[in-house]
């Protein structure tokens, strides 16, 4: 028997992934929890649960007694407290695990880098936006004080986790349930770089039960799902009207005054000032943020021009660093199995009600 | 008053991303300070806007420096806050929950002119609900029958502990998030009782995490069947979806929301509002959620100048207090 923990188990994907691992054989699942307001899920799926603070005296007996814990923890806060932040929690986590056990880091796959708005997946060298430039850090971090104290690190980049407590799925039903004709951003067959729930947590069992070396690793449906593939499944799971329509968007250069196209030159280089600039500037990049925030409530609604809109952003491509083969990927199984789940979950819920 | 005072007790996430800086476009209002028992909010937000800070214990005499209060902490917290403002006769404005039965509402207000004592029910100006409210009231497609009301969002996240403790939250999601659908559909129904009838909860220690209602909402001329299920176990269809004699109609009540319209067929229906039905919804202008801030701080304004209450002003919620408190008092005796 593996005990596993899990250290944001509040968050949508830490309760699917618990919620989803607790259903394969020869595991034991703990969630670690910081409020009570979640014990009720946790308790009603009959998944162990505890109270757990960052600087809990009692960490070594709740985290070292486990044998893999998957750290799906962000914090929230200014941007440039983050990484400190992190690094102290996660390295009281990683000093209070005992010697050869594992532990997963969960980071999204926009831990490569691409610059906001990019729509084809691909390896920054110089991270282009904060949340890749922490997450790069961090994932060194964990590497480098993994082996020092004898912890097999696995850092896991996630595509976009799909699956029935996930708010991507509500967010598929309403745009495509506002709209007669949808228009998406690509061809049919373009990959996309998407993971659900069962698959993930088929990958993190995987690496258990030593099929993959401690790494890091990128977690997509492999073979990849395409853009159609994905489309039709939310119209079918929630049995939605919608026409697709793909039609991948163009290199748009006229019709833009001087002043609009001096913004666009400007705008790649927003995260990169956040990122390397403003992180190192903690007090300018706090009065920076009210400036912003008013200056966004008064910024008028940019003219669509006739222009129609897209439906979603989704990222495409293959993902350039290793992905974990052999999940299970077919549409039609994954379709039954969330079905399955989904109606499962809700007779609990629903049958607890009083 | 030149400008309007305007003093801030609470420095959650709500105030640093929305209230402040509504209130910092407006050309009539100035920020007088900002007051936190969490040192490290207050800093970071006085510091992020250029506000003075109140530190330590709550000076009551900071009161003095302000014409407009807001207090915007946990509802289990405030008690001692409104009560100060009524002594010193401040103009308030209250975050939502404000109060779970007609008695406690009507105990906040009193002492209180109506135009002094608001609560932020700010998407009553979203501009999706001035549209479902003139399609109701306009009664455009024969009368309004019944009303299915959906807001399921799956979310475990306790609020910095605050959510966990009923004693500070008051109650679950219902309190801290469907308030607001509860008090729009009271409003575009034009609603002057509700009855509650069946109610079945999952809840613990007084906090709803899933339920689902019944109610009869009573009008001038009218009954309306409503049925609501709220959620923060499961997601859902979101919406308010109104059957009509001759339409159904439906909405998921983002600020700008689109509206759908079918026949009794379900056949799709077009439909726009005349010329002067665009004129009686034109506070009803956000179709963003800043915005929805900005008008409500806008026309709070107005009416403390004016001395006349409006569209928020806490007199207009009693019935939303009186529906919550019943749905709070079934589920904590079911």
């Amino acid at each position: 028997m593996t005990s596993i923990g899990i250290l944001g188990a509040s968050s949508q994907v830490g309760a699917s992934v618990a919620s989803c691992l607790k259903g394969f054989p020869d595991v034991r699942v703990t969630c670690f929890i910081r409020s009570t307001y979640s014990k009720p899920f946790f308790d009603l799926l009959e998944i162990d649960c505890q109270i757990i603070q960052d600087d809990d005296p009692g960490l070594r007996d709740k985290i070292g007694a486990m044998d893999v814990v998957l750290d799906f923890r962000y914090p929230s806060g200014q941007l440039q407290e983050i990484l400190q932040r992190s690094k102290v929690t996660i390295g009281h986590v990683l000093a209070n695990l005992k010697k050869g056990s594992m532990y997963f880091y969960m980071s999204s796959i926009m831990a490569y880098g691409m610059p906001d708005g990019e729509k084809w997946i691909g390896h920054y060298y110089f991270p282009r936006t904060s949340y890749a430039y922490i997450k790069r850090r961090l994932e060194k971090f964990t590497r480098k004080r993994g082996k020092q104290l004898g912890v097999q690190i696995f850092n896991f980049r996630l595509g976009q986790v799909h699956g029935f407590l996930q708010s991507v799925n509500g967010s598929f039903r309403k745009k495509l349930s506002d709209s007669a004709i949808a228009l998406v951003d690509g061809n049919p067959d373009d990959p996309v770089n998407i993971i659900f729930i069962y698959p993930l947590c088929e990958a993190i069992i995987r690496c258990i039960r030593g099929f993959h070396p401690a790494g890091l690793y990128t977690l997509v449906s492999s073979p990849q799902w395409t853009l159609k593939e994905l489309y039709d499944y939310y119209l079918r799971y929630y049995e939605l009207p919608a026409h697709l329509e793909f039609s991948p968007a163009g290199v748009k250069k006229k019709g833009k005054t001087f002043f609009q196209r001096g913004i666009d030159l400007v705008r790649p280089f927003r995260s990169l000032l956040e990122t390397y600039i403003l992180m190192r500037n903690p007090g300018l990049a706090v009065r920076l943020k009210g400036r912003f925030r008013q200056a966004e409530l008064l910024r008028p609604e940019p003219s669509r021009g006739g222009e129609r809109d897209y439906i979603d952003f989704n990222l495409l491509g293959k993902p350039p660093l290793k992905v974990i083969p052999g999940l299970t990927t077919d549409p039609e199984k994954i379709f039954q199995l969330e079905k399955e789940q989904e109606e499962y979950y809700n007779r609990i819920i629903v049958s607890s009600r009083r | 008053m030149n400008k309007a005072r305007i003093g801030i007790i609470g420095a959650g996430s709500i105030v640093e991303v929305n209230h402040i800086p509504a209130i910092r476009s407006l050309e009539r209002a100035t920020m007088a300070w900002v007051f936190d028992k969490n040192p490290q909010r207050t800093e970071l937000v006085a510091k992020m806007y250029g506000i003075p800070v109140l530190s330590g214990e709550f000076p009551a005499a900071a009161l003095e420096q302000v014409d407009i209060c807001l207090l915007a902490i946990p509802y289990g917290a405030r008690k001692p806050y409104i009560d100060l403002c009524r002594k010193m006769g401040k103009c308030l404005v209250v975050e939502k929950p404000f109060a779970f039965s007609k008695e406690e509402h009507l105990d906040y207000c009193s002492g209180f002119q109506p135009w002094e004592i608001a609560v932020n029910f700010q998407r009553r100006y979203y501009h999706s609900v001035g549209m479902i409210s003139q399609i109701i009231g306009k009664n455009r497609f024969g009368r309004l029958r019944s009303v299915d009301l959906v807001q399921g969002n799956f979310s475990l996240k306790g609020g910095s502990g605050y959510l966990s403790d009923v004693g500070l939250a008051g109650g679950g999601v219902i309190a801290e998030s469907a308030s607001h659908i509860l008090d729009i559909l009271l409003l575009v129904t034009r609603a002057e009782r509700v009855k509650l009838s069946q109610l079945q909860s999952l809840h613990l220690s007084g906090l709803d995490y899933d339920t689902a209602f019944e109610s009869v909402i009573e009008t001038a001329s009218d009954e309306i069947r409503v049925h609501c299920e709220i959620s923060t176990l499961r997601n859902l269809r979101n919406g308010l979806y109104l059957e009509f004699d001759h339409a159904f109609v439906s909405c998921d009540l983002s600020p700008e929301g689109k509206i759908f319209l079918r026949d009794k067929k379900d056949q799709h229906l077009e439909f726009s509002l005349l010329d002067e039905s665009r004129e009686e919804v034109s506070s009803f202008q956000a179709t963003k959620v800043n915005m929805a801030f900005f008008l409500f701080w806008q026309q709070l304004l107005d009416a403390v100048l004016e001395k006349k209450p409006n569209s928020t002003s806490a007199c207009t919620s009693l019935l939303t207090s009186s529906w919550i408190g019943e749905i709070y008092k079934k589920i904590n005796r079911s």
